[in-house]
């Protein structure tokens, strides 16, 4: 009862924002979760209590699923965090360094780490050279400039 | 010896159906001797009972609060832990196969404790390929529990988040998996008040996910830009695969999920507690299970070892705001909303070559920003994103952003507020004695919160003067959200109140609703916020009034702020009312503030005005 006297107390301000649940991150840049709420009123009402973004599952597999293959670089977890990080891949190696960027380093087992990220920004055209770019070009080229 | 004794038998004389017959009676006999044997040892040791096997039930009082069926062998398994327990048993060796689907597999929690417990030899051993797979991949090393913290302009969300991140060997934490409890709810199609009744009342279904933790940091961090604080917990190695093994059992049930107890942080404890059944973690809550309490509660039984932040998108962007300089801080924005040439940037020799790099990687980041608000089209997300990396990339490396670690939530005040006061009330002393379960207001102590944010459930206070007993306040519920205005940031602020007050313009408390609108503006010292609040009383009728509110919060210091309002209301039988509220607050500990207060209200009694002050020294713990 007391749970349910709790509960009702704050019916009318936990409500939530409707969002556009894309979790679908595709093979190249902009796979964002994109958060629109409908109206003016549920912005303000807005309150994420758990990331409810739809995908509830055991996520193990692949998300390269869809996604052409790299022809360079035989290495399912680098291209799978490729595939998932792409954009934020392209900004770190823009600026030269990051977190995820050191991640690529470690999947891709580069020794020279510093070496690697210089060589990535001085080459960024060359590892993303449009803003079509996916997965695979993404990796087969920055094994061919920096590996 | 057996199995010598029958191939003897079987090779004496020729196959026919009898010995065939005999064979699988012989062997089921063998085997449910088997069974029998250990489920009678489990009677005697009363194995049902012991505390591990009700963890794995997810037993409360004798009942489980797993609703989904597959998650139990009996048909009365979720109330029947002895059941249960022999129809684990019998599952175990009755399977026709051993592959992923059997229960060998599907459940190695179970398996590893019923086999230690029953010192057995000949358990089943199941070709677990799904789950190797899985183990393999996740590789459990060590435990981290995460906690998102509150995002601007949602009040809620201060009450946060939290999950646990399974380390693997990796040196990197990105590639780690993170076990989440969401609320199975598909909000695209949902009105967001019925979800938010469903969601506390139970009308949904809490499933488990097992995601990369990058995958949570882009969901989390930057789209919804929560701070992000870690906390590295003491469970060794062991002790992470044994609750990843649990996580396993738990793959695709669900339970039903009430946002204030049986919720995200709640189900985590659980997980803890499997690991290591000595801790009792989840007996502290009784009414509410708040996420960050849950992150006290780890710290009160020693569990963390090292805390870690990630800054959110925002405060990425805000740090970009102090790095530009002033006559530079509109070309992030102008190159994303207004179409503004990067190469005019680039090209000027007015800009410093460390603000061009400045501009750029926030304009990036706004760019972002503004594509995950779907202010942005895809196409031109595209576009301009190329753009501006390419030519960030051609200004060479950088030093990674500096950004000061704010306060920790753990340093924080707790949720459940007691307070008493004494005061002084037109001349006549007063004293007060108040109660509030849950959770922050503007008064209180800013510090390990996000600044602005207020939302209460339950304010209760009383008064005592010599001669009259009064209820000052009976807030049921009050929320505040001040978004201070900046260059990326065009928020604007509100707030909402429902409950019992004597801010109206008779002497009594009565009941009151309002909802407000407006902007805030701040630097490091103070912000300010401008509001318009329509209002309600009921009292012997409707009384309607409007409300323009100017306020400044000094918050600079951690050990002190300063609060101050000016409110000016218009009734709508034509009468006008002044409000004044002056509150100076210290933070004496981490759970105890003192405060004063001073008030000023225009009052009409018997239609003569009368302006009455008030002054307040009230002692504030938090438990």
């Amino acid at each position: 009862m007391k749970k349910l006297l709790l509960s009702l107390a704050a019916v009318a301000t936990l409500s939530v924002t409707a969002f556009a649940a894309n979790t679908q991150t595709g093979c190249g840049l902009g796979g964002q979760v994109i958060k629109s709420p409908n109206s003016a009123v549920m912005f303000a009402l807005q309150a994420t209590t758990n990331g409810t973004s739809g995908n509830q599952t055991f996520g193990i597999t692949s998300g390269t699923s869809g996604c052409t293959k790299a022809k360079l670089v035989m290495n399912e977890r680098a291209s799978e965090f490729v595939a998932s990080n792409m954009d934020i891949l392209a900004k770190e190696i823009s600026v030269g360094h990051g977190e995820s960027l050191d991640t690529l380093a470690e999947l891709l087992k580069v020794e020279d780490k510093a070496m690697f990220t210089a060589s990535l920004q001085a080459n960024y055209n060359k590892i993303y050279s449009s803003q079509s770019v996916e997965m695979a070009d993404v990796l087969d080229n920055i094994s061919a400039t920096a590996l | 010896m057996v199995q010598l004794l029958l191939h003897t038998f079987l090779q004496g004389s020729p196959i026919n159906l009898s010995k065939i017959i005999f064979f699988i009676l012989f062997n089921t006999l063998v085997l449910s001797a088997s069974v029998q044997t250990y489920k009678n040892r489990a009677n005697e040791l009363k194995l049902h009972e012991k505390h591990y096997w009700q963890l794995l039930l997810h037993m409360n009082d004798g009942v489980s609060e797993i609703d989904d069926k597959n998650f139990f062998l009996s048909q009365t398994g979720a109330t029947d832990a002895k059941s249960e327990l022999e129809a684990t048993l019998e599952a175990f060796f009755s399977g026709t196969t051993l592959d992923s689907n059997s229960t060998v597999c599907k459940f190695p929690a179970r398996y590893r404790w019923l086999k230690e417990q029953l010192h057995a030899r000949d358990f089943p051993v199941g070709e677990c390929i799904e789950y190797d797979k899985i183990f393999k991949r996740v590789d459990p090393v060590s435990t981290t529990l995460v906690f998102p913290s509150a995002h601007i302009n949602s009040p809620a969300s201060m009450f946060g988040h939290t999950f646990l991140r399974i380390n693997s060997s990796y040196h990197s934490k990105l590639l780690s998996y993170a076990i989440n409890y969401a609320a199975n709810a598909n909000t695209e199609t949902e009105n967001g008040v019925v979800f938010a009744i469903k969601g506390l009342v139970g009308g949904y279904f809490g499933k488990y996910s097992l995601l990369p933790y990058y995958e949570k940091l882009k969901e989390y961090r930057d789209s919804e830009q929560r701070d992000i604080w870690e906390y590295d917990l003491n469970l060794s190695q062991e002790e992470t695969i044994r609750m990843f093994e649990h996580i396993w059992e738990l793959n695709g049930t669900y339970s039903d999920y009430f946002f204030f107890t049986e919720n995200c942080s709640y189900n985590m404890l659980w997980l803890l507690e499997i690991a290591r059944p000595t801790l009792h973690l989840r007996d502290g809550f009784n009414y509410q299970v708040l996420p960050l309490e849950t992150v006290f509660e780890t710290e009160n039984q020693e569990l963390i070892i090292s805390k870690g932040y990630r800054p959110s998108k925002r405060t990425k962007l805000l740090k970009y705001e102090s790095l530009l300089n002033s006559n530079n801080l509109h070309y992030p924005v102008d190159i994303v909303d207004n179409n503004f040439n990067v190469k005019e940037v680039i090209n000027s020799k007015e800009i410093e070559h460390e603000q061009k790099k400045y501009i750029l990687e926030s304009a990036i980041e706004y760019l972002e920003y503004r594509f995950t608000k779907a202010k942005v089209s895809k196409e031109n997300y595209l576009l301009l994103f190329h753009t501006l990396t390419s030519q960030r990339a051609k200004l060479g490396s950088a030093k990674p952003l500096q950004i000061e670690t704010p306060q920790n939530p753990l340093s924080s005040h707790r949720s459940i507020r007691f307070q008493a006061g004494v005061g002084l009330n037109e001349g006549e002393s007063i004293a007060y004695l108040g109660i509030r379960p849950t959770y922050h207001d503007l008064e209180d102590s800013h510090y390990g919160f996000l600044r602005g944010t207020q939302i209460e459930f339950l304010n209760l206070l009383l008064s005592q003067t010599k001669t009259k007993s009064k209820v000052e306040k009976a807030t049921i519920v009050s929320i505040v959200s001040l978004a201070q205005r900046s260059t990326f940031f065009k928020s604007f602020s509100w707030r909402t109140k429902m409950g019992w007050e004597n801010n109206s313009i008779d002497d009594a408390t009565a009941f009151s609703a309002s909802v407000g609108a407006g902007y805030s503006w701040g630097n490091e010292f103070a912000y300010i916020y401008f509001l318009i609040d329509p209002i309600f009383y009921v009292k012997d009728g409707f009384m309607g009034a409007i409300g323009g509110s100017v306020g400044l919060n000094i918050d600079k210091y951690s050990f002190m702020q300063t609060n101050l309002e000016a409110t000016h209301r218009f009734y709508d039988n034509g009468v006008e009312q002044t409000l004044l509220f002056a509150s100076q607050g210290f933070r004496t500990s981490q759970n105890t503030q003192l405060v004063l207060k001073y008030d000023y209200k225009d009052k009409y009694i018997i239609s003569k005005k009368v302006s009455q002050e008030r002054f307040q020294l009230m002692f504030k713990y938090f438990y």
